[in-house]
């Protein structure tokens, strides 16, 4: 089976700092993999240079191809077409995700309107019913509030359901229950997999919480300080891990649990 | 990299500027206001390096003493502005309550009086001087100096160390002392030499208009008055002098700039 | 929302009140003898005494404000004690020109400064970005009316292609209107504009900054799109701040611009006021100036909530 992502010898720096280097994986279609390390890691930046939105002042080399396309140096056009479409991306942050000057049911109405012609209506009545599936109460009120008047953990709903919108083939997540009560992150977890459990689609998940991993991936890549150091199924990395580095971030998951 | 050259730039030009008004006390090419009808409206020569004035004045020579004009009504308009505005900031940031709101309330009302039309009415009242200008500009400059001041304490009273003072049964006295005012100083600092750059201006337009320095003192803002009849034969008459203002608001403003990322510590974050 | 209005509007009628008694105490109390001043030293005792029953200038200081008040607030504003002509026709003449002096130069200024900043912020790591961070920093160094004084050397003296000056009321000859106000709008929006530019530069750096922005570029909107449709709202909150402000600097800068340009404007006749020791004349119009400082600030802080809805209490 050919993998739907494959990156291969990436490689992110700037200035004279490398921040990620020769870092190479490969999600197979439907498959759910974690990406696991500390803070500083080089974790997001590897998200970011797979959507194509690393900051102007990092440059990438390596290759990153998703269906056998490259994405790497790809121009403008042609990535902006694939995001949203093709891979989509839940956040950390969902106090700042959202336009806090657009009602809710727009931002996501606008997430399909890019990709399909539909008309203004029907996306609103698509993104309505969006917002139900993510498990919204009141969708429809939900919809026409503004992101201030909804709490941390429907604003992070409303994110997966903009990335939802568009049935992705690779859902990227960045941390995504970090910034929520542990009350709703159960939920938010349940969720994603549903989500991507749906249509098939593959997961990157990146996290530094081991408990996270290991009850939402099937395959786990650990990161530090820019190279990955372990990798393979998940029950197999954390139930016996060989490198140091991973032995302490489970020793300490474990100090944080108990 | 770019932080530091707008400090420098702002810096070398400002002080460029305090040389030349300096060195005007001891020696000027001529004097500047020696009217000589012989040498009206003569172009540069090796003797009058930036040729002279109708009335055959050493354009150079002005242009040094005026340059003393400028810093005078802006030390003194932005000492008025900084003297009332930042006490007045840190005591409303402190106290809050009424008093803040009180404060707040006057600022808000002197903002509606812009420095311009403060100095008109000074000058309808009293007639106009250097003084009424310089006054005019300060007063109008307070609230700048009050609302840096006021939001800048706000900040400093909410950390761990001022409350730590407070519990520890600190007098407010001694918290704006030790704590409030070396905080904010770099706030004030900036607000000073943007201050610095708008007196410069407002001073120029006054002068412009006959509501600032009076002849036959040199400003740089009168001689561009004084040249605009004569601009279509000697365009050097104004230009001179407008490249003197403008060079100066520049140097303050660089300075300014090169200054609040020095003290802004949100920008020093993000590099 | 309604509650924010109308507590703005009291604030608004507030200031309103304490400026007119701050220009009233400065310009009729100060001086002292009003009468005097207007007719000058030589003048006979007499006629001093005569002029100051005439204007009622010999009555309490309260009841003379209330008379003040109460006829402003009916475009009263006095009889001139040099002129002996009513104010209040002439001052609302010269306002009509000095308006459409300023929303010509605000016009310009924004024309500048929203797409020069928007460029200067997208690009600020590239060469192009920095030239016009530059040329704007440049430009705020520039008085208004050295430009004006520039631009007439340029446009009307070698180039004959604008007036150097005079206005032409819009209903006697639009077209002559139009090319009269091309360069006082100029001299007066340049100099705004570059001010401008370095504020919508900060602020759409700013919300280049925003995860939300990021999160539209995710969805798959390209770089300009995103900020169009995300950024520029969001953008518009601190502008809208600047705007105001500066609206109030334009409408003093006017006072200069007018005087360049030979324009019968507020400024011209403030100055013509001030030198004729005409101080009636020039409290009307400070307090006219100052009534439309205070009215941009009401309408900008309106603005605010209607652009954030986060400033919306329902």
């Amino acid at each position: 089976m050919s993998a739907l992502l494959t990156v291969d010898g990436l490689r992110l720096t700037t200035g004279p700092s490398t921040l990620v280097d020769d870092v190479s994986f490969h999600i197979g279609p439907g498959e759910r993999v974690g990406l696991i390390g500390a803070s500083g890691s080089g974790k997001s930046l590897t998200a970011s240079a797979i959507m194509g939105l690393l900051p102007e002042e990092i440059t990438a080399s390596g290759s990153v191809r998703l269906d056998g396309r490259q994405l790497l140096g790809a121009p403008e056009r042609q990535l902006s077409r694939l995001r949203g479409k093709d891979i989509a991306m839940v956040f950390q942050e969902p106090m700042t995700a959202l336009n806090p000057a657009m009602r809710v049911g727009r931002q996501v109405a606008e997430a399909m309107r890019l990709h399909r012609r539909i008309d203004r209506g029907a996306a609103l009545a698509a993104a309505v019913e969006l917002l139900d599936r993510v498990r919204l109460p009141e969708p429809e009120r939900i919809a026409r509030a503004y992101p201030h008047q909804l709490s941390g953990g429907q604003r992070q709903r409303v994110v997966l359901a903009i990335a939802l919108a568009n049935d992705p083939a690779l859902l990227i997540c960045d941390e995504p229950t970090t910034a929520l009560d542990v009350t709703v992150q159960a939920r938010i977890l349940d969720l994603i997999l549903a989500g991507v459990g749906e249509q098939g689609g593959a997961l990157l998940f990146i996290t530094h919480d081991l408990a996270v991993v290991a009850s939402v991936c099937e395959r786990v890549l650990v990161l530090e300080q820019g190279r990955i150091v372990e990798s393979g199924p998940v029950r197999q990395v954390l139930g016996a891990p060989r490198h140091e580095y991973t032995k302490r971030l489970l020793a300490a998951s474990t100090l944080e649990a108990s | 990299m770019a932080r530091t050259v707008n400090l420098v730039a702002g810096a070398v030009l400002v002080g460029l500027v305090v040389l030349v008004a300096l060195v005007s006390f001891a020696w000027t090419p001529h004097d500047p206001l020696l009217v000589d009808a012989s040498l009206r409206l003569s172009g540069p020569t090796a003797e009058y390096v930036l040729g002279t004035d109708r009335f055959g004045r050493d354009v150079a020579s002005q242009l040094m003493v005026g340059a003393r004009t400028t810093l005078y009504v802006g030390v003194v308009a932005v000492g008025i502005a900084a003297l009332a505005g930042t006490p007045l900031g840190i005591v409303a940031g402190m106290r809050g309550g009424w008093l803040d709101e009180l404060i707040m309330r006057v600022n808000d009302l002197v903002l509606a009086f812009p420095a311009l039309l403060l100095a008109i009415m000074l000058g309808a009242v009293y007639g106009a001087s250097t003084l009424t200008a310089m006054v005019a500009i300060g007063v109008a400059t307070v609230p700048s100096f009050a609302r840096v001041a006021r939001a800048g304490t706000l900040q400093v009273m909410s950390t761990e160390y001022v409350l730590a003072a407070r519990a520890g049964g600190r007098s407010r006295a001694w918290i704006a002392g030790r704590h409030v005012l070396p905080n904010i100083s770099g706030l004030v600092l900036v607000q000073s030499s943007v201050s610095f750059a708008i007196a410069v201006l407002a001073e120029a337009a006054l002068s412009f208009l006959g509501f600032g320095t009076a002849p036959p003192t040199p400003s740089w803002g009168r001689m561009l008055q004084e040249s605009q009849e004569l601009l279509a034969v000697e365009p050097r008459l104004a230009l001179i002098p407008g490249a003197a203002i403008a060079l100066a608001v520049l140097g303050f403003n660089l300075l300014g700039d090169g200054l609040r990322d020095r003290f802004d510590p949100r920008l020093e974050v993000r590099r | 929302m309604t509650l924010a209005i109308v507590r703005r509007t009291a604030i608004l009628l507030a200031g309103v009140l304490a400026a007119s008694i701050v220009v009233f105490a400065f310009l009729a109390v100060l001086p002292g003898d009003s009468a005097q001043v207007a007719l000058g030293v030589n003048a006979t005792p007499e006629l001093v005494e005569r002029t100051r029953q005439e204007f009622g200038l010999d009555r309490p200081l309260v009841a003379q404000y209330l008379d003040w008040m109460g006829g402003v607030l009916h475009g009263d504003f006095g009889v001139s004690y040099v002129t002996r002509e009513p104010i209040g026709p002439q001052l609302l003449d010269r306002l009509g020109v000095t308006l459409w002096l300023v929303g010509a130069g605000m016009l310009v200024a924004l024309v500048i400064a929203v797409p020069l900043g928007t460029v200067a912020a997208v690009r600020h790591r590239k060469p192009s970005g920095a030239l016009v961070s530059g040329l704007a920093q440049l430009g705020v160094a520039v008085p208004a009316f050295l430009a004006g004084m520039i631009l007439v050397q340029v446009f009307a003296v070698r180039l004959g292609w604008l007036p150097s000056g005079g206005w032409t009321p819009p209903a006697h000859d639009p077209v002559e209107w139009l090319r009269g106000l091309i360069l006082p709008a100029a001299s007066l929006g340049l100099v705004q504009g570059a001010v401008l530019t370095r504020y919508v530069r900060t602020a759409v750096l700013d919300v280049q900054r925003e995860d939300y922005l990021r999160t539209a570029r995710a969805k798959g909107l390209r770089p300009y799109p995103a900020l169009l449709r995300h950024g520029l709202r969001n953008a518009a909150v601190p502008v809208v701040t600047v705007l105001g402000l500066q609206l109030a600097t334009l409408l003093v800068g006017a006072v200069v611009v007018e005087r360049v340009f030979v324009l019968p404007g507020l400024g011209s006749m403030l100055v013509d006021a001030v030198a004729a020791r005409d101080l009636l004349t020039v409290q009307g119009i400070v307090l006219v100036l100052v009534v439309g400082v205070l009215l941009v600030n009401f309408v900008v802080d309106v603005l605010y909530t209607l652009l954030d809805p986060r400033l919306r209490r329902s």
